[in-house]
């Protein structure tokens, strides 16, 4: 029985959404417009279970020990947006690789719904799928 | 026959003279020389008969489908490197970027040396890569293909005095659609389930698509058969089978195959089973422009430059979907937004090392193996120089930004910049990187006290067991492996054809 994720972890991600795909900015589309925790589910659902625990874990250090790099205690989604984006800040900038794949593997479980909806990939250009468009003549 | 292991009874029993697992580069030529030949091949494949057409284009839905572990799969150590595989009929070659080498002659000649491999020499294997080139229709990719991301890299190049050249690639009318590593939508890559699969087929062959094997069968140290699952809709067991055969040919891949033997505790008194995993790792250099690219119109991995390749440094175009590239890039929030926004500014150019770091592959959970890997000082050193020539190259080339896959260093802009690289001391654990090329954990050799398998891909320990697969190579081959692995497993095939009788065929 595949162990999916619990209110908490849930609630964890709606935290980190809003930082790593947050609304405004250089195009529209913002976690408001893509269904992550379904996306995440089906993740977890597909993984090896190694990585399904790394999905896990990683949720529950975000929520639990965030408040080491601000130095007082509180959940991670009692943090404001501010202390968030700045713990995330950390996280990935880490020198130590484990600590920023934490934040390379949470940060995909958002990303990828973002970017592999047709109307955030339209809206940056991506038309994918064409021939080839040779801007450069045709001789090396 | 291609038949999907859900319309065969419950509790299957079959008999054939040889059984492959697997039916990637390894395991697809050989079924097609033996049924070739008249032998009665069995190939078990635990993948699904997916068509890449049928995937809406669509990444992730292709990752689902054709990857092992939705292509979640990474190594663990220092870094951790995603290492993808495939898990459908064609193995990997079918989300392969369908790049083709032949096995360069100083890497053999260095195998020879250490290794002995005194069946093989360099000359038999020209006759098997001209077959294998021939039945996957290896040829240059034509300019016009290329698209703006490699032409881009090309120019670059030029400008430097660097020498690059179109790469050979496996295809048939190819529209430089631009995701060949999803599966091909327009079936112009040649992959193992358009030639080898369908002739061995027609030939006799029965391949039998959703079957795992799980164990491998033996009497007195010869090989009898494999057992294994016929799997449902969702990858679960659905019913056992068995198959019974005097020459069992493992093709499974370099984590798979030495896998499917710790946990059958099979030829192993080398212990080397598992060990020597080289990854040949790569990073990801992207570079920014003030025009677009659409860097994915045209053939993704369409140029190489191989100045450096003495140095195992090896330069090949490259480029992903939105969906993917979006968190290998290093930014997050509104900068990232920023970098996506100019996702058809981006171009992207890949760096790859012979890697002189190994890893190992053990047992692990559920049907996952684990696979240990840290990447070395020397390595290091090798991508902190490939990204710098790569940046140059881009710089060259009239790139504004270069985002460069080493922790610390995330943006480039001018040559003054490239002084960064050499600021602090870049550690293993500093670079992003992945790897699409694992091999060695099955080596061949002469001595059967550090080799799996001798230089007819027999294991030394097990007569009829044999592995045709990326697992042989003892060391890093330097490029990418797929015409290795044909060639080698045409080899293999040949030893047999010559050597039937003594395996009761
Ligand atoms: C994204 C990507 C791009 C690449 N690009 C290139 C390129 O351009 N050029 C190149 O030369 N190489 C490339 N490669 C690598 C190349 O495709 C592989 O090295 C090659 O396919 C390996 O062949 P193989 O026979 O060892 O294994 P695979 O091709 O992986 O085949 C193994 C097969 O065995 C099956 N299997 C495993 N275990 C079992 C079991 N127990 N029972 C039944 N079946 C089983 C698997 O499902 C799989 O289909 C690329 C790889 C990737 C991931
Ligand atoms: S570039 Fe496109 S058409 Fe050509 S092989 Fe790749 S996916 Fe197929």
């Amino acid at each position: 029985m595949i162990r999916q994720l619990s209110v908490r972890e849930i609630k964890t991600l709606h935290a980190l959404a809003q930082c790593i795909i947050p609304g405004g900015g250089q195009h529209p589309f913002s976690y408001r417009d893509v269904d992550y925790i379904s996306f995440a589910k089906e993740m977890i659902a597909n993984v090896p279970v190694h990585v399904r625990w790394f999905i896990h874990f990683n949720l529950w250090v975000i929520h639990y020990f965030s408040w080491l790099y601000l130095k007082r205690p509180a959940l991670f989604s009692h943090l404001s947006f501010t202390e968030r984006e700045f713990v995330l800040t950390c996280l990935s900038k880490s020198r130590w690789f484990l600590i920023r794949s934490i934040y390379i593997l949470t940060s995909a479980l958002l990303l990828i719904p973002l970017y592999k909806d047709e109307r955030v990939m339209k809206a940056i250009g991506y038309f994918g799928f064409g021939h080839a468009g040779n801007k450069k003549g045709d001789t090396l | 026959m291609i038949i999907d292991s859900q319309e065969l009874e419950e509790n299957y029993h079959a008999s054939a003279d040889v059984v492959i697992v697997g039916s990637g580069a390894g395991g697809a030529p050989m079924a097609y020389k033996l049924a070739q030949a008249g032998w009665k091949v069995i190939l078990l494949e635990e993948g699904r008969n997916n068509n890449p057409a049928d995937l809406n284009r669509n990444s992730w839905e292709a990752m689902k489908e054709m990857y092992r572990d939705s292509g979640m799969l990474a190594t663990l150590g220092t870094p951790s490197i995603p290492l993808p595989l495939g898990l459908t009929l064609g193995g990997t070659t079918v989300i392969n970027s369908g790049t083709c080498f032949r096995t360069p002659e100083k890497v053999f000649a260095e195998w020879k040396e250490k290794f002995g491999l005194s069946e093989v020499q360099y000359a038999d294997l020209i006759p098997l890569f001209e077959e294998s080139e021939k039945m996957i229709h290896v040829q240059e990719a034509p300019y016009e293909l290329l698209g703006t991301n490699n032409q881009m890299f090309a120019e670059g190049a030029r400008k430097l005095g660097l020498h690059g050249r179109p790469l050979m690639r496996n295809v048939i009318n190819c529209k430089g659609a631009g995701i060949c590593a999803f599966g091909c939508p327009e079936h112009a890559k040649q992959s193992m389930e358009r030639n080898f699969l369908p002739a061995a087929s027609e030939l006799g062959a029965t391949i039998i698509t959703s079957a795992r094997a799980e164990k491998i069968i033996t009497q007195k140290k010869t090989a009898k058969g494999v057992e294994g699952s016929f799997l449902d809709a969702k990858r679960k067991r659905r019913t056992k089978f068995r198959i019974d055969a005097p020459v069992v040919v493992l093709s499974c891949g370099a984590i798979y195959t030495p896998y499917l033997l710790l946990n059958n505790g099979m030829a192993n008194c080398s212990r080397q089973v598992g060990r020597n995993l080289h990854i040949h790792p790569a990073a990801k250099v992207i570079a920014m422009f003030d025009e677009a690219i659409d860097a994915w119109n045209g053939v993704p991995q369409g140029y190489y430059v191989d100045d450096y390749a003495g140095e195992g440094i090896m330069f090949e175009g490259f480029f992903l979907p939105p969906a993917i590239l979006s968190f290998a890039l290093p930014a997050m929030g509104m900068k990232l937004k920023k970098y996506m926004a100019d996702y058809r500014k981006m171009a992207g150019f890949g760096i790859m090392v012979t890697d002189t770091s190994h890893g190992r592959v053990i047992k692990g959970l559920n049907h996952s193996p684990l696979i240990f890997y840290n990447l070395n000082e020397t390595d290091t050193a090798k991508f902190v120089k490939g990204v710098e020539i790569a940046a140059r190259v881009y710089l060259a080339a009239g790139a504004n930004k270069i985002l460069v896959p080493i922790h610390g260093i995330d943006e480039i802009t001018c040559e003054a910049d490239l002084q960064k690289l050499h600021d602090v001391k870049i550690k293993p654990g500093h670079l992003e990187l992945s790897a699409f090329h694992p091999m060695g954990t099955c080596r061949m050799g002469d001595d059967a006290k550090n080799s799996v398998v001798n230089s007819h891909l027999e294991t030394h320990d097990v007569k009829g067991l044999f592995v045709a697969d990326a697992s042989v190579f003892p060391s890093s081959l330097g490029v990418n492996p797929q015409m290795s692995i044909m060639a080698f497993s045409l080899f293999a095939a040949n030893y047999l054809l010559k050597n039937k009788s003594q395996y009761s065929v």
